[in-house]
C-alpha cells in the first residue's frame, strides 16, 4: 500500500496546519424512499426482441380443455366455458389484447377468458416465456 | 433421420453452421453471403437448425421451427417462404443467448476515421435504417442488430450481417442501394414487410477491423428534430436493458459497460426524416474528438 | 442487568458488512453503481446507502453505532428521524444481501 496516493492531499495539508477539514455533506432522503435500485434486465425481455413467440390457448398439457371466464381450464361440458382457441396467438396479438383490443377471431367475452388464462400461466407451461417477455418494455 | 442440408458462414468474429431440412433458405443465404469469406476452419461457434415445426410440415404448408445450440420455448414457426428470415433470426438468437466474447448491445454501428458511431433503441427507433443509409454515404457499416463491445480494449468489433429492412425503409433504401444487393421480398412476416440488404463490399472486406466508440445515440423517429443530453445513470440502465448478456458476463460486463458510459459521449436524438438525422449526426461528429 | 434490559438488547438487530473486496464501486454523475461479486448483481445507490457501507466493517454493529460513525465521518443532514432513516436503509441493504443482519 506504500504507493497508494492519498485522495485528498490538500485536506491533509490543511489539517497539518491545524485547519479543520469540512466533512462531505450527506443527504439522508425520506424515510420511505428506497436508496437502492437493482439492475434486473430479464432474459425474456431481450431475447423476446430477437425471436417472435406465440401462446397456445390452452397449452399442450391441457390440450382439449375448455376455458372458463376466469381463465381456468375446465371440462368441455362446463356451462359458459369457451372451446380451445383454433390457433396460437402471437406475442404481439396478446400484448394488444392486454391493452384493450380483442384477440383475433374471438368475441369480447371469449377474448377476456383467453387473456385470463394467459395471465395465470406458470413457469413450465407452454406460452409462459412468451407471456413473461411481454411484461418488459420493448 | 431425414436429410439436412447445411451451409457455413463467418460474420465478424462468429462462425455459424446453418442446418436446414430444406435447400431453399440455404440457397438464398449462399447468394446473399457470396462476398463473405467462409469460416477459416471447420470449427463453428454456433449451429442454427431450421426444422419442420411438426413432421408433416416438412412437405405440407411447410413451416420452419427456429432452433439450434441455443433456443427459446414458445418460438413461433415461420412459413418456408420466410426461411431466410428464420435463418437470420436463428443467428441473432445464438448471439443473443450464447456469445460471451464481447458485451452485446442491441445497436447498429458505423465507422468513419477509425471511430464508431453506435445507435441503440427499441424496435422502430430507426437504428437499422440509419446505419444502412450512412453506409451508403461514406461510413463503413459495422452492424445493424448487435454492437460487440470488446471486454478488454473497449473497441467495437464489426458484426456486419445482412441488413434487415422493414416496411418504408425498404423503399427508402431502394433509391440509394444497387438493386442486385437486395434479397427476396417477404411480406406478412411478424414484423411486416422485410427485405434484406447486403452491406457494401468494403464493409464485408473489413469485418475484422474494430473501431473505438466515439458517439452513442438514442434515436427516436417521429418527433421534432432535437439533440438532448442524457444523465449517466439513465444511459447505464438503458444499456443494461439493451444488452443480451450483461448479467451473464458478471464483473467483466460491469467493468466494460461502466468504462463505456464514462468514455463515450451520448445524446438522445429525435428526428422526423433520415435527412434530418444525417444532418444532426454530421454536426455532432465534426465536433467530437 | 435486569431481565427486561437483557431481552431488549437481544432484540436489537445488528449488522455486518462483507469484505470490502466483495464490492466494486463506480461513481456516475447522480448515482453510485455497485457490483456485488458474490451475487453478480449490479445495484444503483443514492445517499445515504454508499456512506453506510463505507463506515461499516466486519464487526457486528447496531443501527445506533452505525449512526454514530456516520455522523463522525460525514456532515449529516439534520432531521428528527435521521436514526429511523438509517434503520430503514440498513434493513433495505440487508434485504438485498449487501449486508448481513443478525439478532443481537
Amino acid at each position: 500500500m506504500t504507493d497508494q496516493i492519498p485522495s485528498e492531499p490538500s485536506a491533509n495539508a490543511a489539517s497539518n496546519q491545524g485547519i479543520v477539514t469540512r466533512r462531505r455533506a450527506l443527504m439522508m432522503g425520506a424515510i420511505t424512499a428506497s436508496a437502492v435500485v437493482s439492475i434486473k434486465p430479464a432474459l425474456a425481455q431481450t431475447a423476446g426482441s430477437v425471436l417472435n413467440c406465440e401462446i397456445p390457448v390452452p397449452g399442450n398439457n391441457a390440450a382439449g380443455g375448455y376455458i372458463a371466464a376466469d381463465g381456468s381450464v375446465v371440462s368441455a361440458d362446463t356451462p359458459g366455458a369457451f372451446p380451445p382457441a383454433g390457433r396460437n396467438f402471437s406475442g404481439e396479438e396478446v400484448r394488444q389484447a392486454m391493452n384493450g383490443r380483442t384477440l383475433p377471431g374471438t368475441s369480447y367475452d371469449q377474448s377476456e377468458a383467453y387473456v385470463n388464462y394467459i395471465r395465470r400461466l406458470q413457469a413450465g407451461q407452454s406460452g409462459f416465456t412468451c407471456y413473461a417477455s411481454l411484461q418488459m418494455p420493448r | 433421420m431425414a436429410e439436412m442440408h447445411q451451409i457455413r458462414l463467418q460474420i465478424g468474429p462468429a462462425a455459424f453452421r446453418i442446418a436446414s431440412a430444406w435447400r431453399q433458405p440455404l440457397d438464398q443465404l449462399a447468394a446473399l453471403y457470396r462476398d463473405y469469406p467462409g469460416p477459416s476452419d471447420h470449427m463453428v461457434d454456433f449451429t442454427v437448425r431450421l426444422e419442420p415445426d411438426k413432421p408433416w410440415r416438412r412437405y405440407i404448408r411447410p413451416s420452419v421451427h427456429i432452433g439450434g445450440d441455443f433456443w427459446l420455448p414458445d418460438a413461433a414457426p415461420l412459413p418456408l417462404a420466410q426461411g431466410l428470415l428464420a435463418a437470420e433470426m436463428g443467428m441473432n438468437l445464438q448471439m443473443a443467448l450464447g456469445w460471451r466474447r464481447h458485451l452485446l448491445l442491441h445497436a447498429s454501428s458505423v465507422e468513419k476515421d477509425g471511430r464508431a458511431l453506435i445507435m441503440t433503441g427499441l424496435s422502430g427507433s430507426g437504428k437499422s435504417t440509419l446505419s444502412a443509409m450512412l453506409a451508403q454515404k461514406g461510413w463503413r457499416f459495422m452492424g445493424d442488430e448487435f454492437a460487440l463491445l470488446d471486454l478488454d480494449t473497449g473497441d467495437i468489433a464489426p458484426f456486419p450481417r445482412l441488413i434487415s429492412l422493414k416496411n418504408q425503409a425498404i423503399r427508402a433504401m431502394q433509391t440509394v442501394a444497387p438493386a442486385d444487393r437486395f434479397g427476396p421480398e417477404m411480406t406478412d412476416t411478424p414484423k411486416g414487410d422485410i427485405r434484406h440488404l447486403v452491406p457494401p463490399k468494403a464493409a464485408i472486406d473489413r469485418m475484422g477491423e474494430p473501431a473505438r466508440p466515439a458517439l452513442l445515440l438514442f434515436p427516436r423517429f417521429g418527433h421534432d428534430p432535437e439533440l438532448r443530453d442524457m444523465g449517466q445513470a439513465e444511459i447505464f440502465v438503458r444499456l443494461t436493458q439493451a444488452s443480451t448478456n450483461y448479467v451473464a458476463l458478471g464483473e467483466a460486463g460491469f467493468r466494460a459497460l461502466t468504462r463505456f458510459v464514462d468514455q463515450v459521449p451520448t445524446r438522445a436524438m429525435d428526428y422526423q426524416s433520415i435527412e434530418q438525422a444525417e444532418e444532426l449526426i454530421e454536426r455532432l461528429w465534426s465536433r467530437s474528438p | 442487568m435486569s431481565d427486561q434490559n437483557f431481552r431488549l438488547s437481544t432484540m436489537t438487530p445488528k449488522y455486518r458488512a462483507g469484505p470490502k473486496d466483495d464490492l466494486i464501486w463506480h461513481e456516475l454523475d447522480s448515482m453510485t453503481l455497485l457490483f456485488h461479486r458474490p451475487s453478480g448483481n449490479t445495484h444503483m445507490l443514492a445517499d445515504p446507502a454508499p456512506a453506510l457501507l463505507e463506515v461499516m466493517d466486519s464487526g457486528l454493529l447496531t443501527a445506533a453505532e452505525i449512526a454514530t460513525r456516520l455522523k463522525a465521518r460525514f456532515d449529516v443532514e439534520s432531521g428528527a428521524d435521521t436514526d429511523d432513516i438509517i434503520s430503514a436503509r440498513l434493513e433495505e441493504l440487508a434485504a438485498l444481501g449487501l449486508i448481513a443482519r443478525e439478532a443481537g
